[in-house]
């Protein structure tokens, strides 16, 4: 128990950190503030700050990041409340699956919003993959530099002052800072944080086989040069979050829940054909624990899931296999190449790989109540990887 | 007036401390100081925020991460200078002062002398987490873990320190606040003064007129970009 919070379980390995203080972490310490802050002040708090960019001369007030996911369908439904314009701008990970592909351009149609997709040179991108899996056990490190700096550069390049993230992730799970420390998007956030220290120079070291010259927006850009022009904001600082309540409202917009075996959460990273799959593997490998154990963590916090479900919950999941020859097969890795990648890299994880494909035996019937209630309906993707865009498949 | 930053660190990480009673966890050391140089502070001090709990274990395998720092900026270091030979093996590191505190109470120690000798006055930064108890200024003597009335400092040793760091332990980790009273204090009237704990701004008069050599941020510093112009502007 030392090396975890008594209250949710959470372990110390967390890779933001975690701070226990007789027997109770930052995240669950962080998380009362939501009980307890003035949450209308707070939300006058965020209008003044949205005045300013709402004079500016740009054409939009703001950028919101999008990925498809539910969590964007909520944030961009609050900052319309704002009465701002928004563009949202989505970076392609590659990894959208039939479902992410619909959620994300439901997300542009359903609202009706200016949007831009960024498609990275693929040849570089899966380089840049297999150097981190390489590297760091890490498949996702590519496509969160480029989610967290091509939204600034392109914020930068054409005036646009601000850039409205949804969760601060290190507050939510780790509670790094108070609500009140309004904390803002920041390279050394950035870094910190979205990268888990590995920016592109460190991960590119002398051994990626990449030219440098299409590397440009997995830098972020220099800060001198962004100075005053840009401000990036978390509205979770500014009213009590709660991601399942509000991703559960998102299907209200068109939102399609995916089913997976690995947790109960059916909207997060809904779409994605690695999250739950080889990421997940990889999370274990790196830090011993699966996303299922950030879920918990967050619905224990939300007081719909008692310690002991908990502990049944997690048994229920914690053993789940996963089926990644596909991303291997995607990426271009030979048969044998995989076997060298299991053989080799993995460790403690050889017991959670199937060697064949999982049907999804998804139900919410096994839920404590509260937490049923907000498990709704899911669907199974019918096709991984799908290659949109430029349409390209090298 | 200079202006830099704070940064805690212990067993090998860096913590934010909210009202000297909680500590969140802040990230590595090197991607901080990093980022302080982009945003071109004048100085960083690193402190073990360390109380009765310390050991020469914890210690040097601070000390041996402290050694490879990449910085250029001016750098000071305190926390669990207890003794001389701690002193002494903290030369390898690349900072220029050392801060002590709990060695400010003392009537039988010639560390502090010692130490000045060693590195020279201007290398002696001396420490004062405060806070006021009925409106008397009470200073943390982190040996013992407790709060003590100023009259318990020893003037002898405050006076080897070149500059006196004054932290408000009430407000550090709040915005907008740091207690004035602190100037009022007859001998810290006569001495240099950096200031930390809590982000009041000053303007010029009041930094003339309290001596205030450095104003040094704490957490907040990291938690906008650009933040250390931006709370030195207010």
């Amino acid at each position: 128990m030392k090396n975890k919070c008594k209250n949710c379980g959470y372990p110390i390995t967390h890779p933001f950190g975690i701070a226990i203080h007789q027997g109770i972490c930052s995240g669950c310490t962080t998380h009362n503030e939501k009980y307890e802050l003035d949450w209308s002040n707070r939300y006058d708090r965020l209008n003044e700050i949205i005045k300013v960019t709402k004079n500016s001369k740009s054409k939009y007030d703001c950028i919101i990041p999008v990925i498809g996911d539910a969590e964007d369908y909520f944030v961009v439904s609050e900052v319309l409340k704002l009465k701002l314009n928004p563009l949202l701008v989505s970076v392609n990970s590659y990894f959208l699956n039939d479902i992410g592909w619909k959620n994300l351009h439901n997300l542009f149609t359903h609202f009706d919003l200016d949007s831009i997709v960024y498609n990275p040179d693929i040849v570089t991108y899966k380089e840049l993959i297999r150097t981190s899996l390489r590297k760091y056990n890490h498949m996702l490190l590519p496509f969160l530099q480029l989610h967290t700096s091509f939204p600034v550069h392109y914020a930068e390049q054409n005036n646009i002052p601000l850039i409205v993230w949804g969760a601060n992730q290190s507050i939510e799970q780790v509670g790094k800072f108070s609500h009140l420390d309004e904390v803002e998007m920041s390279k050394w956030s950035r870094k910190e944080h979205d990268l888990f220290n590995v920016d592109i120079d460190t991960l590119i070291g002398n051994g990626a086989q990449v030219n440098e010259r299409h590397l440009n927006y997995y830098y972020y850009p220099k800060i001198q040069k962004l100075g005053k022009k840009v401000k990036g904001i978390y509205l979770s600082n500014y009213m009590p979050w709660d991601p399942l309540s509000q991703n559960c409202s998102t299907i209200d917009f068109g939102f399609t829940p995916q089913k997976n075996n690995t947790t109960f959460d059916i909207y997060e990273r809904s779409g994605s054909s690695v999250y739950y799959g080889i990421h997940d593997l990889m999370k274990f490998e790196r830090i011993g624990y699966r996303k299922i154990n950030d879920h918990i963590a967050r619905e224990i916090r939300h007081k719909r899931l008692s310690f002991s479900e908990a502990q049944v919950l997690f048994k229920e999941q914690e053993e789940q296999k996963v089926y990644i020859k596909p991303f291997f097969s995607w990426l271009g890795v030979t048969d044998s190449g995989y076997q060298w990648f299991l053989d080799h890299r993995i460790k403690r994880s050889k017991h959670l790989i199937s060697n064949e494909p999982i049907s999804s035996k998804f139900t919410n019937q096994t839920l404590p109540h509260l937490l049923k209630e907000l498990i709704k309906k899911a669907y199974d993707p019918e096709s991984e990887f799908i290659i949109y865009g430029k349409g390209i498949d090298i | 007036m200079r202006k830099g930053a704070i940064v805690l660190f212990k067993d090998g990480y860096c913590f934010q401390s909210y009202g000297w009673k909680f500590l969140r966890p802040l990230g590595k050391l090197q991607n901080i100081l990093d980022h302080l140089e982009e945003y071109e502070v004048d100085e960083i001090s690193i402190i073990r925020p360390v109380r009765m709990n310390d050991s020469d274990n914890s210690f040097y395998s601070d000390l041996k991460i402290l050694s490879k720092l990449k910085t250029s900026t001016p750098i000071s270091f305190g926390g669990g200078l207890l003794n001389y030979q701690r002193v002494k093996d903290s030369r390898i590191l690349p900072f220029e002062r050392l801060v002590f505190s709990s060695q400010l109470f003392l009537n039988d120690s010639d560390l502090i002398k010692k130490s000045s000798e060693l590195l020279g006055r201007q290398a002696i930064l001396g420490c004062l987490p405060f806070k006021f108890v009925n409106n008397d200024l009470n200073i943390f003597d982190s040996s013992e873990n407790i709060f003590k009335p100023f009259n318990n400092l020893n003037y002898n040793q405050l006076d080897l320190c070149d500059e006196i760091l004054t932290y408000d332990t009430h407000n550090e980790g709040f915005r907008n606040s740091f207690d004035k009273r602190i100037f009022e204090n007859d001998y810290l009237k006569k001495r240099k003064i950096i200031i930390s704990g809590g982000a009041l701004s000053f303007n010029k008069y009041e930094i003339s007129e309290f001596n205030i050599a450095s104003k040094l941020i704490e957490n907040k510093v990291l938690h906008q970009e650009y933040s250390i112009k931006r709370l030195h502007e207010k």
